[in-house]
């Protein structure tokens, strides 16, 4: 029996065996092998080829950078144990996985702790051609600059130095507002101290006052301008610093302590005594507050000892200065009396010792130098102020030749004579 | 016996509609007679053809709704090319250094008996990979496309890529010194290939597809796409075709975006600024193009060498050869072991000047003599890669010795080792503006263009004047491979219009003239034909019989204009190629030659014979040379 028969839409028999005609399968077959399904597969081939390539990716960065931070991790201990050749070699590991895979700051932060490490090994030159690619790739970078300042410093490179220490205060920290502030200001330091071991006095100071303008507000750091300041020989710009440190931190003790000295070499005894009090009082109520650590600190306790020696002969000098305004004759005769007594006393007890000849007073001296009681003399002395001038002249000289013979005195009223005699010879 | 039972006698039941080769009295067109079990059957059938038919006819539409001209889907095809070809650069590369992690462990200073070890031991793995499993990965990548492109259709079997990926991995990363640039090409090239045999593209497209490819994978591997369109079609293509360039920048640039999403978008070296301390600088670039010249003719010639007697070495010592060149590159690595692989941190390295004159001249050396031993013993990999680090290590070291003698002169001292970088790549691979464009692309300075053209051009100059044969050619002819040499191809002198045409002499007529004063001037002339020329810039033939007879049939007074065919004869200039004219020609005996500026002046006419005179003389000047 014939089964076969004609297909309707393509003419063609279709033989007795197919269900369908072929040309209603060829579309199906050729739809699979389309141009169109191919490029359709390749679309989810990609789809799937970066989903699978991603994954891979962060696995591989994931890895570095774990790499990167554990050799690092490493390196710092083995910095810590003393052992700085390795700690070379792991830091040098740590940035061959660093790069490209952390944050530009970490790196950064790799490589100058990799250069401190070079440093330490002592190999400068190494660290100087590194540091000196990274300053080629972001000029800018302050802390690249303040190694280059550093090692240009050791290396005797004065003007490197200069320009590399410029470079790292007024280049860019990676670091919050706050820090930037200090290590801005850490770096003037840093500099005024270069300046001062090279005994390039003028800049130093000029530098210093650069720095007190970037010092950020806290009492502790602008007393400590004010300290280098006073080291360097300008109470004025250092009292304005201790002044400064005071307004924000009344109760800062190094301020006050500070403030007193530079109102002390400035010879202002009266605000000396007063902020060297303060200081005083201060110190006093920091030790006695609980959990103080002031009780142990030797610098403390010398520079309180230096304190309270101020304050003596800051006291002293106000209470033995004849010239001092808004005295009577007869305090001021007093002063005088009082002042000629104690510098006798030492002069007498220095000949003693080192048998020096004692000064003879002038012949109109006399009804002071060799009356029979203070008081006697205080009154002939209140009588002829004109005689005050040249008695305390030769209590200075006097005091000034014990020095001189037997060094600085020990109590506080022959220092304040000295003083005294000084300011009154300096001040017209 | 009796017949079968036809359908109608069978229960529905028994004879399910899904079997379909058992039905052969079932008429789908037609119901011969009623029966109820039978039409409802039927009738389920006919509407599940009519389901049918609605699908395939809308699956039609969307396909015609889809489809594209060829030209098109070239373009799209190139764009999924570079994509796979980008993802799959990128997994190779997180491939080597996954590799080189687990072989030499993740410290920089591996110890001396792993670093000599593991590349022998992977060498003796990797011969057996290459000869047993993937024969075909052997050879330069460059070299293969080129094959790809020339010999087989564009037809490059998948599995070189897999091999090529496997292999390559394994030999850099264990240390062997080749680069990851040349497996990434061919990886590229052969994804090309594959997709377009799928896509089954015509012949002519599917030969054009595997340098596409190419392009893709070097692009992804160099992370500089400019450079890599310019290698493919300096190296592989060897013209600039612009039906094939916009695919050959798209593929580029896809895969460049795909290594850039997963890898980085860092370029390949951190390179420091440049900026040229004093013009006389200059002259230090003119030496490292001198020093770089040499360098790569030390190099090829070293490489010719090594290369001619491994292959006269025994066939079974092809299974150790790898290893011996592993064995020699360890022994090499544990006093220099930035030799061990690419080599891409040690250039960067060189290039900040982290390393002493002597220290970068002794890389140098011993570089060239890790790869050729490399690429000599079989083990599959990449001359790029190579070849930068010589050219950085020994532009490096001229920067250095600049720095010390001349120290107020010196520029950066990366730039030395780029430009060196670039220097080789010109001197050695032979391809000068690749070699320009790699380096302004990987500086991306614009301003060190000029020491690059110097000293680039300087090396290209010494390894062509003592290197005639370039390095792919002559590993090529070694292969036994006849490919056309891009480079002789380059320079092959193209004969112009003005080389052969000659001087009009002769009549020549205006096509105002009257066809009585033409043929009162025939007399003057012999030629059979002549030219006519009109006030448009138009010039034609006509023959002298014609004119005769125009003449004769009374049409004397009237202008050759009018007695004329319209046809028109078509026209040269002088600098045309004779390629050209010999397309125009057709079978007119002569084209007149016409000035640029004025088609109407005449300056020369061009016949058959002169055209083949011309080439005859070429080529005896050309042998003449040779000889």
């Amino acid at each position: 029996m014939n089964s076969s028969h004609i297909c309707s839409k393509c003419g063609r028999t279709i033989p007795a065996e197919r269900l369908v005609c072929r040309c209603a399968e060829r579309p199906r077959q050729y739809w699979l092998h389309s141009r169109e399904t191919i490029l359709l597969f390749c679309v989810l081939g990609l789809v799937v080829a970066f989903g699978f390539t991603g994954f891979a990716a962060r696995l591989y960065h994931d890895r570095r950078a774990d790499l990167a931070r554990s050799w690092f991790d490493r390196g710092n201990a083995e910095l810590k144990a003393g052992r700085a050749d390795a700690a070379l070699s792991d830091f040098r590991t740590a940035l061959v996985y660093a790069q490209r895979e952390l944050p530009l700051e970490q790196q950064q932060r790799y490589e100058l702790d990799f250069v401190q490490a070079l440093i330490a090994t002592g190999n400068s030159d190494q660290a100087r051609s590194y540091l000196l690619d990274m300053w080629e790739r972001a000029p800018g970078n302050s802390a690249v600059n303040l190694e280059l300042a550093r090692i240009a410093a050791r290396m005797g490179n004065d003007a490197d130095a200069k320009r590399y220490y410029n470079g790292a205060i007024y280049g860019v920290w990676d670091e919050s507002a706050d820090a930037v502030l200090l290590r801005r200001m850490d770096t003037h330091l840093e500099l005024y101290c270069y300046l001062m071991d090279r005994r390039e006095k003028a800049e130093a100071q000029a530098e210093l006052l650069a720095t007190a303008a970037a010092t950020p507000p806290d009492p502790a750091l602008h007393a400590e301008v004010g300290q280098l300041m006073l080291d360097a020989g300008q109470p004025q710009q250092a009292l304005d610093e201790f002044q400064r440190a005071l307004r924000i931190g009344p109760r800062n003790y190094e301020a006050l302590a500070g403030a007193g000295e530079a109102e002390f070499q400035l010879g202002n005894d009266q605000q000396a005594a007063r902020y060297l009090e303060n200081a005083v009082r201060e110190n006093a109520q920091q030790k006695r507050r609980p959990g103080s650590q002031l009780g142990n600190s030797a610098a403390r306790e010398t520079e309180q000892a230096q304190v309270m020696q101020h304050l003596a002969i800051a006291e002293a000098s106000l209470a033995l200065n004849p010239h001092a305004p808004g005295l009577d004759p007869m305090e001021r005769a007093r002063r005088a009396v009082r002042a000629y007594d104690t510098t006798m006393a030492r002069i007498r007890s220095c000949a003693a010792k080192h048998g020096i000849a004692l000064l003879t007073p002038n012949r109109n001296l006399a009804p002071f130098t060799r009356a029979a009681s203070d008081d006697l003399a205080v009154a002939a002395l209140a009588r002829h102020t004109e005689q005050l001038d040249p008695l305390m002249d030769f209590v200075f000289k006097t005091e000034s030749a014990a020095t001189e013979n037997c060094g600085p005195p020990s109590d506080p009223a022959n220092a304040a004579i000295l003083r005294i005699g000084g300011k009154t010879l300096v001040s017209p | 016996m009796s017949e079968p039972p036809g359908p109608t006698e069978k229960s529905p039941e028994s004879e399910p509609w899904s079997a379909q080769s058992n039905k052969p009295d079932v008429k789908t067109e037609e119901v011969p007679e009623w029966n109820p079990a039978l039409v409802g059957k039927a009738s389920k059938g006919a509407f599940a053809e009519r389901i049918k038919d609605a699908v395939l006819d809308a699956s039609e539409r969307a396909r015609a709704a889809l489809s594209m001209r060829e030209d098109n889907l070239f373009l799209l095809l190139s764009v999924i090319i570079g994509l796979f070809a980008g993802l799959a650069v990128v997994c190779f590369r997180i491939s080597i250094d996954y590799t080189r992690l687990e072989l030499f462990g993740s410290g920089i200073n591996p110890s001396a008996a792993r670093v000599v070890l593991v590349p022998a031991l992977a060498g003796l793995l990797l011969a057996f990979v290459v000869l047993r499993i993937f024969p075909r990965v052997r050879g330069s990548g460059v070299t293969q496309t080129k094959s790809a492109v020339y010999i087989y259709d564009g037809y490059i079997p998948f599995d070189t890529v897999i091999g090529k990926f496997l292999t390559c991995a394994l030999a850099i990363g264990s240390g062997q010194s080749l680069g990851p640039e040349d497996p990434s090409l061919q990886m590229g090239a052969g994804i090309a290939s594959a997709l377009g045999r799928r896509l089954h593209l015509s012949r002519e497209r599917v030969r054009l597809i595997a340098p596409v490819g190419a392009a893709a994978g070097l692009a992804a591997a160099f992370n500089a796409p400019i450079s890599a369109v310019l290698f493919v079609i300096e190296e592989v293509i060897g013209t600039w075709s612009a039906g094939i360039l916009g695919a050959v920048v798209l593929s580029a640039v896809a895969a460049v975006v795909v290594m850039r999403l997963f890898l980085g978008a860092e370029p390949l070296f951190t390179v420091p600024p440049y900026s040229m301390a004093h013009a006389t600088e200059l002259l230090s670039y003119a030496v490292l193009g001198v020093v770089g010249g040499i360098t790569s003719l030390i190099f090829v010639k070293l490489l010719r060498w090594v290369r001619a007697r491994a292959r006269r070495l025994p066939r079974w010592s092809l299974y150790i050869q790898p290893a011996l060149a592993g064995l020699i590159i360890g022994s090499i690595g544990i006093r220099f072991p930035q030799i061990m692989g690419a080599g891409y941190d040690s250039m960067d390295q060189a290039m900040h000047g982290q390393f002493l004159w002597r220290t970068l001249v002794a890389l140098a050396f011993l570089k060239v003599l890790a790869t050729t031993v490399s690429i000599s013993s079989g083990a599959p990999g990449g001359m790029f890669a190579p070849t930068l680090f010589i050219g950085g290590m020994v532009g490096a070291a001229v920067g250095t010795a600049q720095h010390q003698f001349f120290p107020s002169l010196s520029g950066s001292l990366g730039a030395y080792a780029l430009v060196g970088m670039g220097t080789l790549f010109a001197g050695f691979l032979r391809a000068p503006m690749t070699s320009v464009f790699m380096v302004l692309e990987v500086s991306g300075n614009y301003s060190i263009i000029l020491p690059v053209i110097i000293s680039n051009a300087i090396a290209y100059v010494i390894g062509r004047r003592f290197q005639e044969t370039p390095i792919f050619d002559l590993m090529t002819r070694e292969e036994g491979l006849d490919l056309p040499s891009m480079e002789e191809g380059r320079e092959q002198t193209v004969l112009l219009v003005e080389n052969a045409m000659r001087k009009p002499v002769g009549l020549i007529l205006k096509a105002s003239d009257s066809v009585a004063d033409a043929c009162s001037r025939l007399a003057d002339t012999t030629d059979d034909e002549l030219l006519v020329s009109y006030n448009t810039g138009r010039w034609t033939r006509v023959n002298k019989s014609t004119l005769q007879d125009a003449a004769r049939g009374g049409k004397g007074r009237q202008p050759l204009s009018q007695v004329l065919p319209s046809g028109r004869l078509p026209r040269l200039h002088p600098d045309q190629s004779l390629d050209l004219a010999l397309r125009l020609m057709r079978d007119a005996p002569f084209l007149p030659v016409v000035h640029r500026a004025d088609s109407r002046h005449l300056v020369g006419l061009l016949s058959l014979d002169d055209i083949l005179d011309a080439y005859r003389r070429a080529s005896i000047l050309k042998s003449g040379a040779v000889e």
